[in-house]
């Protein structure tokens, strides 16, 4: 099982185990980190932005590169960062092993 | 007129799987139409085909039409009139499929996520209090056009930069566009919103002003700014959604207010628990019905669907699925885990949602501040509209003038 690190909006870390096979966001709920999943969410369909994270640099390159969609819809963000990523477009698999993110502001 | 005519059933429909209603003019749904869609989800098919207004798919349970919404592989936003308008103008970001929607998508949200509706507050508080104002001391008032519409309206004209010496005019022209007419009909009224839209682009390109026409003619997709044709759909767009969605939804949740004096005195006494009753009114009085047309044939839950198939989500209904959520037809603003897609889901899942929300939670709680009991007025003659966007045409209230 891939275990992630996550730095909540807060500041607060955990470690949850992920399943390999689930989207990053499901994860993240299912490891309880709600605050990724807000009221106006698309349901993971790269089209609201409120699953927005920052990956730790030194793992970003770990990641498979995102589809133009994302990348559209972290195009105008202000508070985009090198390594913004929404994850729901992130896929969890066991090479993501001790991947660190942090949870982005809320948009 | 179009809609009465009935087409043949195809062949991959089967016997069984036809329910014969006009979305538009069947008695039952215009007697109310969530208790009259609610009686279709209990009745079954889940999914079924009616023959009228060019022959459609209604989808009426939640996990369906949830699939049907995330998956633009086969159910596509490219048609969304039923029965199908045909126009070549599209609704941007509406109508278009990923991938080429989300870079006009993200344009948009970003005027309308929670820091810009946040910024909006004291506007909302102010339009709420100055239309109160005109009618308190009446006693009584029609909610439905002089509250309901004219506060989101007045908001989203003044968030546009529309003339809203115009309000009559424009407000008219959708709520004709959304009342049972002829393709014909609607074709012309959207060249009459076109021509509005682009008047105004014309004058905003000219002089800029702090409204969103002008913030969105200063935005950049893909580098480039948007094209007169694709800012011409997006304010098509924006003209429909903003002129007459939370006018119906606030009218219902009044609707349902006024019948609850228990709860007109609770969410006074206890204003922070007006979210939650902003969510119960949206999960038992969705406001919006979304068509799907399919792209690419495929079989669920024992329908086939075919290339071309209209196919309509009962979005209104959704949340009143007991698979969903539990004695679906009680309003109890204390649920928990409540389950509701009034506001669609997946791709295109509404943008003015944190608008419309906070719309409706300052109107109500400026409205209890003031008015803290209410009622129907008695003998009040309610009237639905069918279609894709369901309304009450009036709502007649009243209260003690007295104070
Ligand atoms: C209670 C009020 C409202 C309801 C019930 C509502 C409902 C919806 C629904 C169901 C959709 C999704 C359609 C689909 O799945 O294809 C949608 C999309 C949209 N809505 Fe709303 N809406 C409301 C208020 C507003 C307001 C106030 C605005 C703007 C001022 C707005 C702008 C839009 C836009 C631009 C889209 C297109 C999003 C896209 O295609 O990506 N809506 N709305
Ligand atoms: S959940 Fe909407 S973009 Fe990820």
């Amino acid at each position: 099982m891939p275990r992630i690190n996550v730095t909540t909006r807060s500041g607060e870390t955990l470690t949850i185990d992920a399943t390999a096979g689930s989207s990053l966001k499901d994860a993240l709920m299912d490891g309880g980190v709600q605050e990724i999943n807000a009221v106006t969410s698309c349901g993971g369909c790269c089209s609201c932005g409120t699953c927005h994270v920052f990956i730790d640099a030194a793992d970003f390159p770990r990641l498979p590169g995102m589809q133009s969609q994302e990348d559209d819809l972290l195009y105008v963000r202000d508070d985009r960062q090198p390594t913004s990523r929404l994850a729901c477009q992130i896929n969890v698999t066991d090479q993501l092993d001790g991947l660190k993110v942090t949870v982005a502001p809320e948009w | 007129m179009a809609t009465e005519t009935i087409s043949s059933i195809p062949a991959h429909v089967r016997p069984e799987q036809v329910v014969d209603v006009d979305i538009y003019t069947d008695p039952r749904l215009l007697a109310g139409p969530h208790a009259a869609y609610k009686a279709f989800q209990d009745a079954g098919p889940d999914i079924f085909y009616t023959p009228r207004n060019g022959g459609h798919w209604i989808i009426t349970r939640y996990d369906l039409m949830s699939t049907i919404l995330r998956d633009p592989e086969h159910f596509s936003s490219k048609e969304l009139h039923i029965p199908r308008l045909n126009s070549p103008v599209q609704f941007i970001p509406l109508s278009l499929d990923p991938p080429d929607h989300a870079r006009y998508r993200a344009v948009l949200l970003k005027h309308f996520d929670k820091k810009s509706i946040a910024a909006m507050a004291d506007k909302l508080r102010l339009w709420a209090d100055r239309l109160i104002d005109r009618v308190q001391a009446r006693g009584h008032c029609d909610f439905a056009e002089e509250l309901g519409a004219a506060y989101p309206v007045s908001i989203f004209m003044e968030m546009m930069g529309m003339p809203l010496e115009r309000f009559e005019e424009f407000r008219g022209i959708v709520l004709e566009y959304f009342s049972n007419i002829s393709s014909e009909r609607r074709l012309q009224l959207q060249e009459t919103i076109i021509g509005v839209m682009m008047d105004l682009r014309e004058q905003r390109l000219k002089e800029p002003r702090e409204d969103l026409i002008s913030k969105l003619l200063a935005e950049r997709v893909r580098g480039e700014p948007l094209t007169a044709e694709e800012f011409q759909s997006m304010g098509y767009l924006l003209f429909l959604g903003g002129l007459d969605t939370v006018a119906n939804a606030l009218t219902f949740a009044f609707y349902h207010l006024a019948g609850d004096p228990a709860l007109q005195s609770r969410l006074a006494s206890q204003p922070e628990r007006l979210p939650d009753f902003v969510e119960e009114s949206l999960r038992m009085y969705g406001v919006v019905h979304q068509p799907r047309i399919v792209k690419k044939q495929i079989e669920l839950a024992g329908a086939r669907f075919e290339v071309g198939d209209m196919v309509m989500c009962a979005l209104p209904v959704a949340g009143r699925d007991d698979r969903k959520n539990p004695d679906p037809e009680r309003f109890d603003i204390d649920r928990q885990d409540r389950q509701h897609i009034a506001f669609s889901i997946g791709a295109h899942t509404c943008i003015g949602n944190v608008l419309a929300r906070a719309e409706m939670r300052t109107f109500t709680e400026a409205w209890l501040r003031r008015i803290p009991n209410f009622r129907l007025a008695p003998g009040a003659k309610l009237e639905w509209r069918g279609g894709s966007i369901l309304a009450l045409t009036h709502l007649p209230l009243e209260w003690h003038a007295g104070g």
